[in-house]
């Protein structure tokens, strides 16, 4: 295998994701990189998750200037078809933790002093996903949340390879002997052997398209390169990439399976057990859902936790009780804000 | 709901007894009386004078701040009261080879370049031919041979604040300081020998304690905490201990402390010896030694010896000989008790981490606190995560001795030739390779660790990652430079730690007798 050559073949979006990381972070003179997308890429919406911002920042393309050109839209929450229907799994976290207690824990404690609205009405991700407001990311970034970015399929692929021509990559040519990644949905686990990798099966749930790509390619550049690539730096990458897939396959499996308690994912079990339990969920190494993703899903398939903490007993009934009601009025003043502003403006 | 279920059926978790007033003990009657009892639970703490605690553990890791900081502990009354200096590293002398010395930084090695970690940038330019070592790059290192110290505060900008730093304490003052700290916040002390423990006969789990003093204390949940005993753990729950000692071959210790005959130094010295190593700690008021040893390779003779010939100054009590076993209980928790401490494992101190893990488990404790006596999925996840802490901080240990290049002496043959578990082979091969870190969520040592104990024993990177070589030669020359002389310049414009504890928290003097032996 030559050291200094990588070819990325497959969808134009997907291979405009890796090609420009490439570009960006690895090529140099001496090196070569070759993409050789399909010719065209259907119209359509593609969700970047919140670590977007961060892939862009290392690029060095803004994101905010890709959506000058291309369009789109920030975005709050994962939107999931599940078993029992639609939901949305919000990237940042429902309420507020307080003295190192999770919100849902005071929800649960006022929840039965008395009726509460619906744990979800407490997202600010979700409120701001509801209100669908235009406002520029430079706006939202200044909120208390985390977002991602709503795209066109073709559009951001388009720019993506442009930028990584710009940056010295090759869209023709036929190299030999380059390292192959293939972007295609090639079916089973992505695996790199010899000369190939391969980004295995992509799951249907938005956000994992991109999740998948962005962070195959950061690792490949963090471990590897040259590409003399020796059996650990080989050996990691199938087991980051193993660990991110099973990881996915938890939460696909919860969203779609008849009875979550019935699942045989040793971790998937772990968190609906000791959820259900105290109302903790437990993370494993290498998550790709946010802790709030995994509670929407939880508490979406109908989970609840037996008892809240008992140190959600910190404040009394009233403090309790009123501070509920000024996160929920908080959350709709800043929904309002953010839309009113634009609307004004 | 299920509160009054679990009261009607007398499960409710509502009395914790804990079994031993050390470290542990007192750290976690104090955590929980702060955090747990608002809601209702009553803390009986049950110690034994008699008996006594170990006497060792003075070192600690940067952690231990927060822990100090969620129990409102004031830093500089805590020091004055425990005779404690700061710590900002660890020194390993002799460990990669005789004759040679590294410092482990609490603090981050230099400033990242463009998005990518500075160690990549500092590969390079070693492999370039440059010679300017990681400890250039560490205000920690910087200011621990200097002997300087400056707590850091946020306007004291972006390099002071780069400090990262723990403490040496007196152990036994420590448990007392504690102690009054638990008290204050409602524990009750009870002191006596416990003599048996109390079975429920249907579902084992333990009623109470039955102390010498004919006196019975009653409890919902047990914590063992009375040290290497393991007094309701193995004795009722005979949860199995899982052995690492082929991995981590010492298992004795000898102690001794001797007069300070200097300014305390702000960090912890470790210098290999014949067949493990010994430690200087040093405190306001004397300096803390001791030697920890395989018995197959020394005798406890040996080892006292080589301990007493190497002390700065003279003995100030009597050598206290230690026996311990490495690894952990298989059930940190088990049926409705919960071992924490000495109790619940060991790992050699060599990078002091026996608090932490007590910190770690009280921390696991408060998450998973359970509602009634038998709590099997809170059980299960806590024994999950603390096994994964132990493992964690295992292959760190490890580490350092198959890292070592000593071949003067059968023990370090044995150590460097082992077989070491697959996880920290993994490791280092991609350290050595290019200096690549991927640190698992609940590691406790990150890149900086790592790197400080590869490169200080000579497994560093052989290269760099290339995503380090878009900036040119003088452009990360310059940086580097000037990162250099940042360093120099901040640790020499901070006091001496001695003027900063002089200032800010000196103890009380004491005085010493030599004990009887
Ligand atoms: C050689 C050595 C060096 C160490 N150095 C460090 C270090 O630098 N940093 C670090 O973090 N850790 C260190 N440690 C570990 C540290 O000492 C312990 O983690 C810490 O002291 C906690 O001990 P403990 O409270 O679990 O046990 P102990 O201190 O042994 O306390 C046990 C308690 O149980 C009580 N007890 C026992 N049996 C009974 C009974 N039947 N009835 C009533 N009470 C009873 C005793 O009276 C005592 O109060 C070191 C350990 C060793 C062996």
């Amino acid at each position: 295998m030559s050291g200094e050559c990588i070819r990325v073949v497959g969808p134009r979006l997907r291979v405009g994701i890796v090609g420009a990381y490439l570009a960006a972070r690895w090529l140099e003179p001496g090196r070569i990189l070759e993409l050789s997308p399909e010719p065209e890429e259907e119209h359509g919406e593609f969700l970047t998750r919140p670590n977007v911002h961060r892939f862009h920042g290392e690029i060095g393309l803004p994101i905010e200037k890709v959506m000058e050109r291309c369009g789109g839209a920030p975005a709050f929450c994962t939107p999931a078809e599940c078993a029992d229907g639609a939901t949305n799994l919000p990237f940042s976290a429902i309420g507020l933790a307080n003295r190192g207690v999770d919100f849902h824990q005071y929800w649960l404690r006022a929840d039965q002093i008395c009726d509460q609205p619906e744990l979800m009405e407490f997202s600010l991700s979700l409120a701001l996903d509801r209100a669908a407001s235009p406002a520029p990311a430079s706006r939202i970034a200044q909120l208390p949340v985390e977002f991602g970015v709503r795209l066109d399929r073709a559009l951001y692929g388009g720019a993506l390879i442009a930028f990584a021509e710009e940056c010295g990559a090759r869209t023709i040519g036929d190299e030999g002997g380059c390292l192959t990644i293939d972007c295609s949905d090639a079916g089973g686990a992505p695996q790199w052997t010899g000369d190939a990798i391969s980004v295995g099966q992509i799951p249907q749930l938005p956000g994992m398209e991109w999740h998948i790509l962005s962070s195959m390619v950061q690792r490949l550049v963090g471990l590897t390169a040259p590409l003399a690539a020796s059996n650990p730096e080989r050996d990691e990458w199938n087991r980051l990439a193993a660990a991110q897939s099973e990881r996915m396959g938890d939460m696909l499996e919860l969203l779609s399976i008849d009875d979550p308690l019935a699942t045989e994912r040793l971790a998937l079990r772990r968190k609906v057990e000791v959820f259900g339990a105290c109302g903790r969920i437990p993370s494993e190494d290498y998550e790709v859902f946010t802790q709030s993703e995994w509670l929407a899903a939880l508490w979406f398939r109908g989970l609840r936790p037996r008892r809240y903490h008992r140190m959600a007993d910190n404040m009394v009934e009233a403090e309790l009780i009123d501070w509920m009601e000024q996160l929920r009025t908080q959350i709709g003043q800043i929904t309002k804000e953010i839309t009113g502003q634009v609307q004004a403006a | 709901m299920d509160d009054l279920v679990d009261d009607l059926a007398g499960g409710a978790v509502k009395r914790v007894v804990i079994a031993g007033g050390g470290t542990a003990g007192w750290m976690t009657a104090a955590a929980l009386a702060k955090i747990v009892s608002p809601s209702g639970v009553a803390i009986t703490l049950v110690e034994s004078e008699a008996i006594g605690t170990v006497g060792v553990g003075e070192a600690t890791i940067p952690p231990i701040m927060k822990f100090n900081t969620q129990l409102g502990i004031d830093e500089h009354t805590f020091v004055k009261e425990t005779q404690a200096t700061y710590k900002l590293g660890i020194e390993f002398v002799d460990w990669g080879g005789l004759n040679q010395a590294y410092f482990h930084p609490f603090g981050r090695y230099g400033f990242d370049l463009e998005g990518i970690d500075f160690h990549q940038y500092w590969s390079r330019l070693k492999s370039q031919g440059e010679t300017h070592g990681l400890d250039e790059y560490s205000i920690n290192i910087r200011a621990a041979y200097a002997g300087k110290f400056l707590r850091p505060e946020p306007d004291h900008g972006a390099v002071i604040g780069q400090l990262g730093y723990a403490y040496h304490f007196d152990a036994s003052l420590y448990a007392a300081f504690l102690r009054r700290l638990a008290e204050s916040l409602g524990v009750t002390r009870i002191e006596g020998r416990i003599e048996r423990v109390e079975q429920d006969g249907e579902s084992g789990l333990i009623s109470a304690l039955d102390l010498d003093s004919d006196r019975r204390i009653e409890g919902d949940l047990f914590i063992d905490c009375t040290g290497f005993r393991g007094l309701l753990i193995d004795g009722t729950f005979a949860s199995k201990h899982i052995d690492w000692s082929h991995w981590l071959p010492c298992n004795r210790a000898v102690a001794v402390a001797c007069e300070k005959i200097a300014d305390p130094v702000p960090y912890t010295r470790s210098t290999a010896r014949e067949a493990g190593w010994q430690w200087r700690i040093p405190l306001q008021h004397r300096t803390g030694n001791g030697h920890v040893y395989c018995d197959e390779y020394l005798t406890a003779e040996q080892a006292e010896e080589t301990l007493l010939a190497n002390l700065d100054g003279a003995p100030v009590s009597s050598p206290n000989h230690l026996r311990f076993r490495t690894g952990h209980r298989e059930q940190f928790w088990a049926g409705n008790c919960i071992a924490i401490g000495l109790a619940s494992g060991f790992l050699e101190p060599l990078e002091s981490t026996s608090i932490h893990l007590i910190q770690m488990g009280i921390a696991k404790l408060i998450a998973l606190f359970p509602q009634s006596r038998d709590a099997a999925v809170e059980r299960a996840e806590y024994n999950r995560l603390m096994r994964d802490d132990f493992t964690h901080v295992r292959d760190f240990l490890i580490l350092h001795y198959k890292a070592t290049k000593r071949d003067d002496a059968p023990f370090w043959d044995y150590v460097r030739e082992m077989e070491i578990p697959e996880s920290l082979a993994q490791k280092m091969a991609l350290m050595q390779s290019r200096g690549r870190f991927f640190k698992y969520d609940a590691e406790l040592f990150d890149v900086t660790s790592w790197l400080a104990v590869a490169e200080g024993q000579g497994w560093g990177p052989q290269g760099y990652n290339p995503v380090a070589g878009g900036l040119s030669d003088q452009n990360v020359c310059q940086s580097l430079a000037n990162m250099r002389s940042t360093y120099a310049k901040a640790a020499a414009a901070m006091p001496t730690h001695q003027a900063y504890i002089e200032r800010f928290c000196k103890a009380a003097p004491t005085s010493f007798s030599m004990e009887k032996s």
